[in-house]
């Protein structure tokens, strides 16, 4: 890299990074309680009373890991999607592989009762299987070697419907009562964090973070898979052997972030996007910057959920659909009028 | 025993009253009753007219004779089709998210509907009272929201000296909901001596930093799951994770049925009572 682009990334990558912090930090000073900040020094030293130090530490700071790693993970695959489908309207949640992944996940519990929340890796394993599944499905469209990309979208929805079919059968079957917690998994909720163990948590954690130091270390064939496939393989890239990898890593950090948190939407899509007027096309950068990006904003996001509609709550989804709707069709507007 | 009672009461009644008629357009009275909510299959059967109900919801499952009755669907998703074929004289029905297109599809396929609303404690004994009349049997109605009243007044009185105690009445875990201001099982628990921390209407669905906030001296955990038998020890271990709530600290959550709280059917009385025992042991004796 030569150094201007050095100094560039440098730059981005720890304005993200404070920005992330600062999300952080806003997000463990409020919510519906009165425990904030100044409580912060307490909790260190231990003098904090049990309620505060729970509120802290025990439900707002588990609720804002896994909203950065959800954040973190659905942008970075959004990121790879985009880069290996050549299609800047790729996302895990537009493509189905979410879904997919949400799919397995409940599958899994269906079969296995609650009892096996607690096993660490059955349920991201399963929604790794149903992401896979799903990207299986996604290779049928291709046609003569090519996929049309509004054709790869158009699946994508079919399969988006139909798994939310399912997911709501499985979970209300015989048991209407049932329907909001199907409704809080179908449009994606961090509020799961703070039954889960810290085990689990660090295990989905590390199972992110993995996945995307692999992709980052694919990031420089990505970048020459922007060429196309020809081109790229004639740049010296075993192109099928990358785009394998690649989705595979991509599909794997989704599976982590939606066993638990299930449809969070849209944030691979935005969030990449608006990095990308920062961070430039480089994938080297741009998907690190995507990840930190992603992470700040899910955490913001999951703080305006547990605060808007206070004592009550709402899915964190919700406020991602809210604002990546009217995002992506102006996204789709645009390409559709460059055309 | 209170049981016998009340139906050698209602027996009682039903003889003296027995030509009775207080609503002139009552021709006859109903012999097909299908019952669209749990709590309206309850009133009927505690009123004595259990053996003229031939269709309940798949929720209707108290009494236990209600079970053996043809199923017309869900609460808020019956089916049309299933109630028209039981050839029904009288369709009762309350209020809820859901059930109004089916109800009114009902109507219009000839079928008498009645709506009854049974949401709130008023509304109880109102409903006992509209479905007796209906039934043509009014004075059961009466006898039977009397007993009613007379219980929860007797169980208010008892615990009315001491303090109240806050609670929570929380209906499912993950995502936590709970029973908020103006519903049933919120009036009921207040009348049984507690301070409901839930100020949100309806049923809402609450974070757990709020109840940590504000820290319930009593969880009373409805029974989520009947069909599973994991469900209690799950909705305990949930609990039991959170110490620093003075009601898992002390060792008072408890986990029960709560559709005699949810039902405002005849079972109010009950439901008031077995919260009373928990929220205020000291003066249940």
């Amino acid at each position: 890299m030569p150094s201007p682009s050095v100094k560039r990334g440098v730059t981005v990558l720890a304005a993200l990074t404070a920005l992330l912090i600062a999300c952080a930090w806003l997000s463990l000073g409020v919510g519906p309680s009165p425990a904030s900040w100044s409580d912060v020094p307490g909790l260190l030293t231990g003098d904090a009373d049990p309620v505060t130090r729970d509120i802290l530490a025990r439900v707002r700071m588990p609720r804002l890991v896994l909203a950065a790693v959800v954040g973190a993970a659905l942008s970075g695959a959004g990121v790879v999607f985009q880069a290996v489908l050549r299609n800047p309207l790729a996302d895990p949640y537009i493509l189905g592989v979410s879904g997919g992944a949400a799919l397995g996940a409940v599958l899994f519990t269906a079969a296995l009762g609650t009892a096996a929340m607690g096993s660490v890796l059955g349920r991201p394993g399963a929604a790794f299987a149903g992401a896979v599944g799903t990207l299986a499905l996604l290779s049928l469209a291709r046609v003569r070697g090519r996929t049309e990309p509004t054709v790869l979208l158009l699946v994508g929805v079919v399969l988006n419907a139909f798994y939310s079919a399912v997911i709501l059968f499985l979970l209300t079957a015989g048991d209407t009562s049932r329907f909001r917690g199907a409704l809080f998994y179908l449009v994606g909720s961090v509020s799961a964090a703070a039954s889960l163990s810290w085990t689990v948590l660090a295990s989905v954690t590390a199972l992110v973070a993995a996945g995307l130091a692999v992709l980052l270390l694919f990031s420089h064939r990505l970048n020459l898979l922007a060429f196309g496939e020809e081109v790229a393989g004639h740049l010296g890239v075993d192109v099928e052997r990358t785009v394998w990898l690649a989705v595979g890593g991509a599909s794997l950090i989704t599976a982590a972030a939606v066993a638990f948190t299930g449809l969070v939407g849209f944030v691979g899509l935005i969030v990449p996007h608006l990095v990308r007027t920062l961070a430039g096309p480089d994938h080297r950068l741009l998907l690190p910057a995507s990840a930190l990006g992603g992470a700040a904003f899910v955490v913001l996001a999951d703080t305006a959920a547990r605060t808007v509609v206070a004592p009550g709550e709402m899915p964190v989804g919700v406020i991602t659909a809210l604002i990546g709707g009217p995002f992506f069709l102006g996204l789709f507007l645009r390409r559709l009028r460059e055309r | 025993m209170r049981g016998i009672v009340l139906a050698a009461a209602a027996v009682t009644l039903a003889v003296a009253c027995g030509t009775a008629r207080v609503d002139p357009e009552v021709t006859g009275d109903p012999q097909r009753i299908v019952s669209m909510a749990p709590s309206l299959t309850e009133i009927l059967f505690a009123l004595g007219v259990g053996d003229r109900v031939v269709g309940v919801t798949t929720y209707c499952n108290y009494p236990p004779e209600a079970r053996g009755r043809a199923k017309i669907g869900g609460f808020v998703n019956p089916s049309v089709e299933a109630i028209v074929a039981l050839e029904p004289d009288l369709v009762l029905v309350s209020p809820a998210a859901g059930n109004r297109d089916s109800a009114l599809a009902a109507r219009a396929a000839g079928v008498r509907l009645e709506i009854v609303p049974a949401e709130t404690l008023a509304d109880t004994y109102d409903a006992i009272r509209s479905v007796a009349k209906l039934c043509g049997v009014p004075a059961r109605g009466e006898v039977l929201a009397g007993a009613i009243r007379e219980r929860i007044a007797r169980v208010s009185a008892r615990v009315a000296g001491a303090p109240r105690v806050s609670a929570l009445f929380c209906l499912q875990i993950d995502p936590l909901i709970a029973a908020g201001r103006g519903t049933l099982p919120a009036e009921l628990m207040e009348l049984a001596g507690a301070i409901n921390v839930v100020e949100a209407e309806r049923y809402p669905v609450v974070g757990i930093e709020s109840i940590l906030a504000r820290a319930p001296e009593v969880i009373l955990q409805s029974r989520m799951d009947t069909t599973d038998p994991d469900a209690d020890a799950v909705a305990v271990e949930y609990w039991n994770r959170w110490t620093s709530i003075p009601a898992v600290r002390d060792g008072r959550v408890f986990v029960f049925d709560g559709t005699t709280s949810l039902r405002a059917g005849p079972r109010v009385a009950d439901a008031v009572e077995l919260l009373a025992r928990s929220l205020h042991p000291e003066s249940s004796t």
